[in-house]
Parts: structure tokens; C-alpha cells; sequence
């Protein structure tokens, strides 16, 4: 369809360009001493022969794929194309006016008038060439913005955290063995299973959300964690009051927790610590600390390659694309007993709608 | 038939023992915590099954495969773990996914009896004498980075040491197994597998052909176009155990 367009749009600038450039010349000629019908047609033919050359001059140029030439090799070869194509010209007009019997040797044959037919093609080319040129880098300017858009926001949804199906599983399990056990535990489980889930299924169209919405998905995870582990972990929260007045993105302080639980608790034996700490800074931003038990070997991949391992690229990216340059992410060894893991968000300037 | 279940969660241990106490033909002897737990548990108990969790701390499933001597039958239970089951290429392992359906389970436990019966039915026509040999039933875990595969003995043409390793030849794979050829050499029943020398271990089922070699030693070719060079010393055990 586009392809189609601009086909078209190439060959209606084209005749309507030389079309209008025959026009004109023949508009001119009559204004200024009168023209007879026989003067007119070699115009209209040599008008032909730009049309028919330029676009040979296009076909070079889309054959060769000029547009991907460095810019003194386009400069250089661009204008050794135009310069021969304008003595083809200076040809061409004598041809012309010998089959039309306009020839006037005398005149036609004197060196200045070939050199100012000369440059009179060569600048009429140099600005096809340029009309050309500019219309393409627009366009193209135009398409890869377009696309540049489209791509963030594709790769904004791709970046948003799902609920993790191993976690949602796994506590479907421990459900299941807790309705025989403790049926009040396991009604409560349930609630927060579903809670979980129709958060995640609505939260899907926002770009932020209520500081307060986030907490209080990732306290039903928590909940949920610990029927699993058990005494195998602890949880803690230390939030402030400012905390509440912030917008976060969606499941991203939750991808955090379940990147302590996945990678610290889950791997210890005897389990460990969840804390959860929020606080604002100095210059209206919110720091948001988790920090379990455990311990980093090596520094996780926050590139998005890693895309086994910490699953903390996609967070980083997702700040990126949100908030520009203002958030920030840390991940540390705390001594020897706990990894914490930073976001810092700024309080407005969404960058992404 | 006797299973142990390791988890590390005790409500998922809870639960699958409940299951399983619901069919006759299972017995729950144990269970298990972790790996090393596990270990200990399956030495002392000897089990038929062992209802294994990919997850665990500290040490995974495939860990545990790894380190044990005999493996018992193997079913995997897991809650959603693509990566992990696609691990395996090669047997397509029994696994049951969590929350686990009864019927599933029945399905499971009625497979590997029947595999079972089959298993004792060879070893008696077999009449194995020494019981702790591998025979060529018997199947052996095999892990070499993100892959896994249980293979049947059979099917492995050749071991080769390489360092602190062997290569364990079968299909188009030859994965590494942190083991020395001494300690394996032991392990083989010398029926159906031979020291050709001290780098080599071939399983005679795969003999295709046999010439002479310098010094008195052999060369065999295996189905597939491996040759393997038996050393002088093994070339005359060899000869005695491929004549009548």
C-alpha cells in the first residue's frame, strides 16, 4: 500500500515537474518575443528526455542503493552522474533541434551558448537530484520515528512482568494440602491467589499505578510465599508515609520480591529474610529497598541478554523507557547475609504515556 | 511398591503423600527434605520410586541424579518448568505437574509397574548373579551442561576418559560425566562391557569388526565407525571372551 503510494507520488511530482518546467520555458518564450508552433515541440520532447533521464538517474541511484553511500562518495559520484548526464543533454537538445530543423549552426555550434546549455542542465539536474534526496531522507525520517514509537511501546508490554506461572502453581499446591489441614488458612489463600490474579489481568493497561495498589499485591505474594516456606521466611516492611503519595509501574517492586524469594530464600536451606523498606529522598524521589537473605556471586546481568538468571534487565529497561535517565536501580551485596536490591522513581515526569 | 517423596515444602510433601497413600500399590517408606537428605534416605531405604522436585534448595533434582550410585526409578514432580523438563532430550522422563491430578498419578505408577515387571523378567532370564552391576537395562543419568538424558546402557557405545571425566558415547551425543573409568569399570557388568585399554571401555553388543594391530594389540570397529585401539596386554582377555 505505502510502496504503492509513493510509486505513484514519483511518477505524478515527475510529470507534473517536467510538465511545468516545459511549461514554463514555453510560457516565457511567447511572453517575451512570441513562439511559433514548431518551437514548441522540441521543448515538449527535450521536457520527455529529462523525464525519461532522471529517471534513469533514479534507477542508478535505487539500483546501487545511494542512500546507504557515505556522504563524500555520494557527493563525488552524484555529481560526475550529473555532469555527464548534462553533455548527454547538450547532445540530445542538438539532435533535437536537427530533427526538427531548429538548428542554427552559427548560433547553436559557439562555445559559450554549449557551456551555458551545459550548466543550465547541470543546475536543472542538481536540484532533481536534491528534490529527490530531501523527499527521501524526510520520509524516511518520518517512518523510522513512527517506528521508533511503536517499537517503545511494543517493548514497554513485553517488558511488563507477567505472574510468575511457577509461583501461581506452586501455590495452588500448598492450597490444596491446606484444605485438609487448616480449611480458614485455605480460604484466605485463595482470596489472595485471585486478588493476585486480577490484579495482574488489569493492571496490564497502565503504565503506573497507586504506590499503595503495588504494596498491597506484593504483601498477598508475600503471604502466599510463606505458606510455602513456612518458617523458612520472615518478612518485615519499614514504609513511610510519603511512600503512599508516589505512582510506581505495575508488578515491578513485585518482580523484585519474587527475584529475593527465587534467588535468595528458595535457594537457603533454612530460609531467611524478606524486608521491604520505603523512603523518600531529598529531591522528591522515592527509594525503594529490598533486601533479602542471600548472597550475590557475581554481579547479575542487568543487559537483556541474561534472559534466564535475574530477570532485573527487563526492570532496568522498564525505568529506562519510562522515566528516562531520572530512576535508578542498584543491586549489592549488603556484608556477608544480605543482597538489597534499589529502585529509585522520580515523583512526576512520566516520559511514557 | 516402595517410594520416598522429596520437597522441600512441606505442605507439597503433604499433599502427594496423601495421593499416594490412596493407591494400594504404593508404600511411602520416607521423605525428604533436600538432596543431601535425600541421599541418605534412599541409600538407607532402597527404594523402588522416588517422586523427585526440580526446585530445591542449594542443590536441584538433577544434582541428586548426579551424585547417586544406583538411581531408582525417577518421577518428576515440578509446578510449571519448561526449561527444566526440556532439559531432557533423549527419554522423555516421567513428571507430574503440581497441583498433581490423581488420575495422572495412577497413570504414572501403573507405567512404571509395568516397566518394572519387564525389568524383573530380563534380570531373571538374565540370572544375574552380582545384583549391583550395571547390565545393559539398566539406565544411567547423564547431565553435561543445560542437558539431560537417562540412557539405557545399551545404547552407549563407548566410554572414553578424558582428564577427571568420561565420555559417554551414544546417539550423535558424547555428554561428560564427572567419574574415573576405574570406578566405572567396576560398576559394568564385564559381559556386556570390556577394558580395551586404559583410556576405553566398549560395550561388545557394538563390536563390528576386529583386525590386527601392531605389537600384538587389536583394532575394533564399532557400529557407527568408531575404531578403538585394545592394547596388547587386553588383546588376549579379548580374543578368549569373542571365542567359543
Amino acid at each position: 500500500m505505502l510502496i504503492m503510494n509513493r510509486e505513484k507520488l514519483y511518477w505524478t511530482l515527475q510529470i507534473l515537474g517536467w510538465g511545468g518546467f516545459a511549461f514554463v520555458i514555453i510560457f516565457l518564450a511567447s511572453v517575451s518575443g512570441g513562439i511559433s508552433a514548431v518551437q514548441i515541440l522540441p521543448i515538449v520532447v527535450l521536457a520527455m528526455f529529462n523525464l525519461v533521464s532522471t529517471h534513469f538517474l533514479r534507477y542508478i541511484v535505487k539500483t546501487y542503493n545511494w542512500f546507504k553511500l557515505s556522504i563524500p562518495l555520494l557527493l563525488s559520484q552524484s555529481l560526475l552522474a550529473i555532469l555527464a548526464l548534462s553533455f548527454v543533454y547538450v547532445i540530445a537538445q542538438i539532435l533535437v533541434n536537427v530533427v526538427f530543423n531548429t538548428l542554427n549552426p552559427e548560433e547553436d555550434f559557439r562555445i559559450l551558448v554549449i557551456f551555458a546549455t551545459l550548466f543550465q542542465a547541470f543546475l536543472f539536474y542538481v536540484v532533481w537530484f536534491l528534490l529527490y534526496f530531501l523527499f527521501h531522507f524526510l520520509d524516511n525520517y518520518n517512518t523510522s520515528l513512527k517506528y521508533e514509537a511503536k517499537i517503545n511501546e511494543i517493548r514497554l508490554n513485553h517488558l511488563k512482568s507477567q505472574l510468575n506461572p511457577h509461583f501461581i502453581f506452586n501455590a495452588l499446591n500448598s492450597v490444596r494440602a491446606l484444605v485438609d489441614e487448616d480449611p480458614v488458612k485455605a480460604k484466605s489463600a485463595i482470596t489472595r491467589i485471585s486478588n493476585m490474579l486480577r490484579f495482574s489481568l488489569m493492571m496490564d493497561k497502565k503504565q503506573i499505578i497507586e504506590f499503595a495498589e503495588e504494596l498491597s499485591t506484593v504483601k498477598d505474594y508475600l503471604e502466599l510465599e510463606s505458606i510455602r516456606f513456612e518458617e523458612r521466611l520472615q518478612i518485615k516492611y519499614l514504609i513511610e508515609d510519603e511512600a503512599y503519595s508516589y505512582k510506581i509501574p505495575p508488578m515491578m517492586l513485585q518482580t523484585i520480591v519474587e527475584n529475593a524469594i527465587k534467588h535468595g530464600i528458595s535457594n537457603l536451606v533454612k530460609g531467611g529474610l524478606i524486608e521491604i523498606k520505603c523512603r523518600e529522598g531529598l529531591n522528591e524521589d522515592l527509594y525503594i529497598q529490598v533486601k533479602n537473605s542471600g548472597h550475590l556471586d557475581q554481579a547479575p546481568s542487568l543487559k537483556s541478554k541474561g534472559d534466564e538468571g535475574h530477570g532485573l534487565s527487563n526492570t532496568v529497561q522498564r525505568l529506562k523507557l519510562i522515566y528516562g535517565g531520572q530512576a535508578s536501580f542498584r543491586i549489592f551485596n549488603s556484608g556477608n547475609q544480605f543482597v538489597i536490591t534499589e529502585i529509585k522513581i522520580p515523583k512526576q515526569n512520566v516520559k511514557f504515556k | 511398591m516402595r517410594a520416598i517423596v522429596i520437597d522441600d515444602e512441606r505442605l507439597a510433601r503433604k499433599e502427594l503423600i496423601t495421593l499416594l497413600n490412596q493407591l494400594e500399590s504404593v508404600e511411602v517408606v520416607g521423605e525428604a527434605v533436600n538432596v543431601d537428605d535425600a541421599k541418605e534416605k534412599i541409600d538407607q531405604l532402597n527404594p523402588d520410586v522416588i517422586f523427585l522436585d526440580i526446585q530445591m534448595p542449594e542443590k536441584t533434582g538433577f544434582d541428586l541424579l548426579e551424585e547417586l550410585e544406583n538411581v531408582p526409578h525417577v518421577i518428576f514432580t515440578t509446578a510449571y518448568d519448561e526449561y527444566a523438563l526440556k532439559a531432557f532430550q533423549v527419554n522423555a522422563l516421567d513428571y507430574l505437574l503440581k497441583p498433581i491430578e490423581p488420575k495422572r498419578l495412577e497413570e504414572a505408577i501403573t507405567r512404571l509397574q509395568s516397566k518394572i515387571e519387564s525389568y524383573t523378567k530380563s534380570e531373571v532370564s538374565n540370572s544375574t548373579i552380582n545384583q549391583k552391576k550395571l547390565t545393559l537395562d539398566d539406565q544411567v543419568f547423564v547431565k553435561d551442561g543445560d542437558r539431560c538424558w537417562f540412557v539405557k546402557l545399551s545404547n552407549v557405545r563407548l566410554f572414553e576418559s578424558d582428564g577427571n571425566y568420561i565420555k559417554v558415547y551414544f546417539d550423535n551425543f558424547k555428554p561428560m560425566i564427572h567419574k574415573s573409568l576405574n570406578a566405572l569399570d567396576e560398576r559394568l557388568d564385564e559381559k556386556s562391557f570390556f577394558r580395551a585399554s586404559r583410556k576405553h571401555i566398549i560395550n561388545l553388543g557394538w563390536v563390528e569388526g576386529i583386525e590386527p594391530w601392531f605389537n600384538g594389540g587389536l583394532v575394533v570397529t564399532l557400529k557407527g565407525g568408531d575404531k578403538i585401539e585394545v592394547s596388547r596386554r587386553q588383546a588376549a582377555r579379548f580374543k578368549e571372551m569373542m571365542s567359543l
